[in-house]
């Protein structure tokens, strides 16, 4: 079954409001294959507040574990004992690491080489250096340390905190129009509307972690059918006079479009990947379960990429981080667990990428109460079938306070790797090229590709 | 085109012995880019069936006028003006002027067609005498290519816009006769931004008593309490705390439900809020309660005595309420101010509050003008309000505070336990008493806090500072307009009620109840019709509840009305980060245009708000049965939420048309559109007409799905 919606009509509504600046953008062709022949989808997990990095990857050699003591001691209430740590051997770098003790999927993923660590992503403008940045002559990202700043410029790429679109908004638009004539969203996000989410024509859906997405019956079916009718009908006659007004038509217009085809995928009693998730109860959870079960039903939707958005809150850990933390990664890595048990029942494990961010690390150096404030460079990670995991990818940080990759002397890294540079392998093997990267990744030319082919 | 519309003389038509007045209603054409105006029916309706030719679509500006020179003692006739053909714009042109009536018979290039209608002529300092409303005139400035086109709006916020689409602004033309539709339309508007919700029966009210002296009134209300709880010790092992569901309920029975959680006092809001008299008290405290956030605990006593506090001291001084936030333990605990501690074996003290009581509570990330847009520096960039190293410096002063002391629990800085009640105790021993200076780059000045000070003198200094700081009064006011009237204000609007901030006009920097009152009473906020395209605000879950409780005068305990909010992503009083239900900063993606509420709102959200209507409504067996809309076992004080009667509305429902316009009256400020309005009795009509409840809950249902009422505008 494939949606019926009058896309058309929807792109240019979005355009009649709009800037005609990006309308340009929007007509220019696309470089990726019509009619690809394999599925692929693009997840990313973000984990919203700042995850602690230097307490998720540790470093196991003696100088870097020795280092990591002397700042993160026991008295601060963040000391992770050596042998707690689930050591994970890069094949790219002598460096032994140690994993945070939460994270036995994520040991056995590295360990098989389905994933992959990205180390010291952040934001960036360009490039930069200590010096520079020290001296004032090269400008950090706008309101950096700010949560709301660096959630919406992770999300948007964009340094300077203009574009409020994000990049997978803008690789929705693209993928769009490998398939113009079905209407059905590319990009669902499973935790409401997010910079991420939102492209120039692509309108995101956005999707409960319960089965409901749909009409309720109205008490009688005289009433429901009334309504039903009505309730389109309302939308869809609406005149446009307030950006407002037309936001909310939209996004109703394609909510009771889509939930024909939704409906039924979520309340599939015979799925065979719900049951994977029975025993997890945390919001990520379910919201893993809910991209499975889309997963599971993608014939439905017709399309042949996807996009998927979910969001872990929690992370801000300014006070007693280490059970916090502890609870925040083991929630992670076992929603993460089951849901690669659903790819590998769907058999589609090479099929889809898995990206795992947050919007800056936090700082090395302790706070009262057992906790971290904002920090910049971050480790990231990649995860699946199609991964080649298993390495390091970036340049380890030198954690030591006023030290090299030092941002001040509280250690707030300073990035080494761009968001572009960690987006960019998973755009292309999404099937976007060369082309279109600078409409999904703006900045992208001011990064040396290359050292991050994780996928 | 409209050259063959021959104009009625309006001084030929019949009318009443009591004048009535006429409405003049806006068109806009697409294709000319033209306004048009006229107050006859007749050419009305022509032009809105196309007779005028294509392109033209009412702009839903309207505004009364007398049809008359008998209708007032003052009143003064408009001139109306066509662009002579082969000569003139093809254009209406009118004025109230004479000198420049007369002035435009002389000119060839227009062709005067008579009346248009009466209104009075604004003051030599472009006012408008009592009970009648400015008329703002602006120009395209096509006289050159022979393109002249003038715009009369009532809308300021229209007007203002104006600009950013090359129209120059020429003031005040005209002073129109204001309507009883008009009063009745601002005072529903009024009702959304300043209380729970407009019911018809307090629209009467407002109108009897006078807008104005309705809103003092209503400011210098003792506010409604909540029911204040007693300390409570949760179970040293949260396992013990369970919920039994056997009668009878005791408070200690029903831990989960009624002690450690916001439960008892989310219910609570939702039955003040459907029937307190202090409206506006209380719409004030919610407003300050989105902005002031605390978390990371779940007794109920706590809530309650923290939403106490922004009730209490929401309408006196900003300094007062941001201090009473800040030196609260819900903040302390909530933001690790609770034993933050000097610098000591390599742990530095606790940035968490430092840094967000200057982004979120005064100065805000970059300098702002006092019209709330952004101060730029020689490259054109924004300018930080802070440094990093200025938040380390606050979080120094942020040094040495703990828990109140707690019924029979320790009291020293280390040893009290968690405790909510009272004010947070200092101790100078954990206090960083070395100097700190701040903001030493700043332009707006830097501070020193010498060596030496107590605790609380430095807190309070800290607080006047940065309250006193100039960025702080735009950033705050933009955030309490946004909350009550549009997310999007001009910075016209901002400047004024900034500037009321700054000083109250005896003096005074921060006075609430000035502050709100510039904010309710400021030309952008009233009036009847609202038509600037980038107006409003999208109703957020909590007062869309409110709204329709009120509106329909619903019976509840507060319970499901709480429950609905955790489906909709605001689960009241416990908003998952500082930053709130939802970002301040939220801004449509694609129009780059501010819209706080949309970030909670998407595909979902929507599906969610026609199912909670008509959940509520009707009570629906799916996926909920009717028991869980009944009295809750396990619940303190629950007795259910009843489904409405309607019976206010059942003597107009004979006449759906009638009962219609009674709700959008109520429900959209009368400015119910006319496809709207066909289907939904469309819709009713297949509805049996002896299901008058039915039909009604029907008519109500639509009208709360559509983007026409989502949108408080």
């Amino acid at each position: 079954m494939k949606l019926k919606l009058d896309s058309p009509t929807r792109r240019r509504l979005l355009k009649a409001l709009t800037a005609a600046g990006f309308v340009a953008a929007v007509e220019r062709q696309t470089a990726l294959a019509q009619n690809a022949p394999d599925y692929k989808a693009l997840l990313t997990v973000f984990l919203q507040g700042g995850n602690d990095g230097d307490n998720t990857v540790i470093r196991l050699d003696s100088a870097g574990y020795a280092a990591y003591n002397k700042v993160r001691s026991l008295a601060s209430g963040l000391n992770i004992a050596q042998s707690k740590l689930l050591p994970i051997q890069p094949s790219n770098v002598s460096t032994a690491l140690g994993l945070h003790p939460s994270l036995t999927y994520f040991k056995r993923q590295f360990d098989s080489k389905q994933l992959a660590i990205i180390s010291n992503m952040g934001l960036m403008v360009k490039p930069n250096t200590r010096d520079g940045l020290l001296a004032g002559r090269e400008a950090t990202p706008v309101n950096l340390f700010s949560h709301s700043d660096q959630e919406l410029q992770l999300q948007s790429t964009d340094a300077k905190g203009n574009l409020r679109t994000g990049w997978g908004g803008r690789l929705a638009d693209r993928l769009e129009l490998l398939d113009p004539a079905n209407a059905f969203p590319v990009l669902t996000s499973i935790n409401g509307l997010k910079a991420f989410t939102s492209g120039n024509t692509s309108i995101p859906l956005a999707l409960p972690t319960t089965p409901f997405f749909e009409l309720f019956w109205a008490g009688t079916s005289q009433l429901t059918l009334a309504r039903d009718a009505a309730v389109n009908e309302v939308i869809a006659n609406m005149d446009v006079d307030n950006v407002y007004m037309l936001t909310v038509k939209l996004l109703a217009e394609e909510g009771l479009a889509a939930s024909s085809v939704v409906k039924p995928i979520l309340q599939n009693a015979a799925s065979v990947v719900a049951p994977l998730f029975a025993n997890l109860s945390s919001d990520l959870s379910r919201q893993l379960a809910t991209v499975a079960m889309m997963l599971e039903g993608r014939a439905q939707t017709g399309l042949k990429r996807q996009v998927f958005f979910v969001n872990q809150s929690g992370y801000d850990t300014h006070g007693g981080q280490a059970q916090t933390h502890a609870n925040l990664l083991t929630d992670l890595d076992q929603a993460l667990d089951a849901f690669d048990k659903a790819l590998t029942r769907l058999q589609i494990k090479n099929n889809l990428t898995t990206l795992v961010y947050s919007e800056f690390g936090r700082s090395f150096k302790p706070s009262a109460g057992q906790g971290t404030d904002h920090g910049w460079g971050n480790f990231a990670f990649a995860l699946g079938g199609a991964v080649k995991g298993g390495q390091v990818y970036g340049s380890l940080v030198t954690q030591t306070l006023n030290g090299v990759d030092d941002y001040g002397n509280e250690g707030r890294w300073i990035p080494t790797t761009s968001i572009e540079q960690f987006a960019q392998p998973a755009l292309t093997w999404m099937g976007v090229g060369e082309a279109d990267l600078p409409y999904i990744l703006p900045n992208l030319a001011s990064f040396v590709r290359g050292k991050t082919n994780y996928v | 085109l409209l050259n063959f519309l021959k104009l009625t003389v309006v001084s030929l038509l019949a009318f009443p012995a009591q004048a009535e007045l006429a409405t003049a209603v806006e068109f806009y054409n697409t294709q000319l880019k033209h306004y048009f105006l006229t107050a006859d029916a007749a050419e009305v309706s022509a032009v809105d069936s196309g007779a005028a030719g294509p392109g033209w679509k009412r702009t839903g500006g309207e505004f009364s006028v007398y049809l008359a020179a008998s209708d007032h003692p003052a009143a003064q006739p408009v001139c109306r003006f066509y662009g002579t053909p082969g000569r003139g714009p093809n254009s209406h042109f009118y004025t109230v002027n004479t000198e420049e009536c007369a002035t435009t018979k002389k000119d060839l290039g227009w062709t005067y067609e008579g009346i248009a209608f009466y209104v009075l002529t604004p003051a030599a300092d472009n006012s408008c005498a009592a009970n009648t409303q400015k008329i703002f005139r602006s120009y395209n400035g096509g006289h050159s290519r022979n393109d002249a086109n003038h715009r009369f709006t009532a809308d300021p916020t229209a007007h203002e816009r104006m600009a950013k689409r090359g129209y120059q602004g020429e003031g005040v033309m005209m002073c129109a006769p204001i309507a009883d539709w008009e009063v009745e339309a601002d005072i529903v508007r009024l009702l959304e931004q300043a209380t729970f919700g407009p019911t018809e029966a307090l629209v009467q009210a407002v109108k009897a008593k006078g807008l104005n002296a309705w809103l003092d009134e209503q400011l210098l209300m003792n506010v409604t309490q909540y029911t204040q709880l007693p300390y409570w010790r949760p179970p040293d092992n949260a396992g013990q705390c369970i919920d039994d569901n056997s009668p009878p309920i005791t408070p200690v029975k029903y831990c989960v439900s009624n002690l450690n959680s916001p439960k008892p006092v989310a219910m609570e809001f939702f039955r003040q809020a459907q029937s307190a008299p202090d409206q506006v008290r209380l719409r004030v405290a919610h407003v300050w309660h989105q902005l002031f956030i605390v978390g990371n605990f779940a007794q109920a006593y706590a809530h309650a005595e923290f939403q106490q506090r922004l009730r209490a001291n929401g309408l006196t001084t900003y300094e007062q309420l941001l201090g009473k936030y800040a030196i609260s333990p819900q903040l302390g605990h909530f933001q690790n101010l609770i034993r933050n501690v000097p610098e000591l074996n390599g742990i530095k003290p606790n940035e968490n509050f430092a840094r967000e009581i200057m982004q979120l509570f005064t100065i805000g990330l970059t300098e702002l003008n006092e019209d709330g847009s952004p101060k730029l520096d020689a490259q054109g960039l924004p300018i930080p309000t802070y440094k990093q190293i200025d938040v380390g410096a606050v979080a120094r002063i942020f040094t040495g505070f703990t828990y109140p002391q707690n019924p029979g629990s320790k009291s020293t800085f280390w040893d009290a336990e968690w405790g909510f009640m009272g004010d947070m105790r200092t101790d100078l021993d954990w206090h960083d008493r070395a100097d700190k200076r701040l903001f030493l780059f700043s332009e707006a000045g830097g501070l020193v806090f010498p060596y030496g000070s107590t605790v609380r003198y430095e807190f309070d200094r800290l607080i006047r500072e940065l309250i006193a700081r100039p960025s702080t009064p735009p950033f705050i006011v933009k955030q309490l307009i946004q909350k009550m009237v549009t997310s999007n204000p001009t910075p016209g609007y901002v400047q004024r009620v900034a500037r009321v901030f700054k000083d109250n006009g005896s003096g005074q920097r921060g006075d609430l109840k000035a502050v709100f009152r510039a904010i309710l009473l400021d030309p952008e906020a009233r009036g009847a019709r609202k038509i600037d395209p980038e107006y409003g605000r999208l109703r957020e879950p909590t007062l869309y509840w409110t709204a329709a409780l009120r509106a329909l005068d619903v019976q509840t305990d507060g319970l499901q009305p709480y429950n609905h909010g955790w489906q909709s992503n605001m689960p009241l009083f416990l908003a998952p980060t500082v930053f709130g239900y939802y970002p301040a900063d939220y801004v449509l993606p694609v129009q780059q245009i501010p819209a706080p509420e949309f970030g909670i709102f998407n595909t979902s959200e929507f599906l969610n708000r026609v199912n909670q209507m008509n959940d509520l409504l009707f009570h629906n067996l799916q996926p909920y049965s009717t028991a869980w809309w009944a009295a809750q076992p396990g619940v303190l004080n629950s007795t259910g939420t009843a489904a409405p009667d309607m019976a206010a509305y059942l003597p107009s429902m004979p006449d759906p048309e009638v009962a219609l316009n009674r709700f959008s009256k109520l429900l959209l400020h009368g400015r119910l559109r006319p496809a709207m309005k066909k289907t939904i009795l469309n819709a009713v009509n297949k509805i049996p007409a002896d299901e008058a409840v039915n039909r009604a809950k029907l008519m109500v249902n639509l009208i709360l799905s559509s983007p026409d009422y989502q949108v408080q505008r």
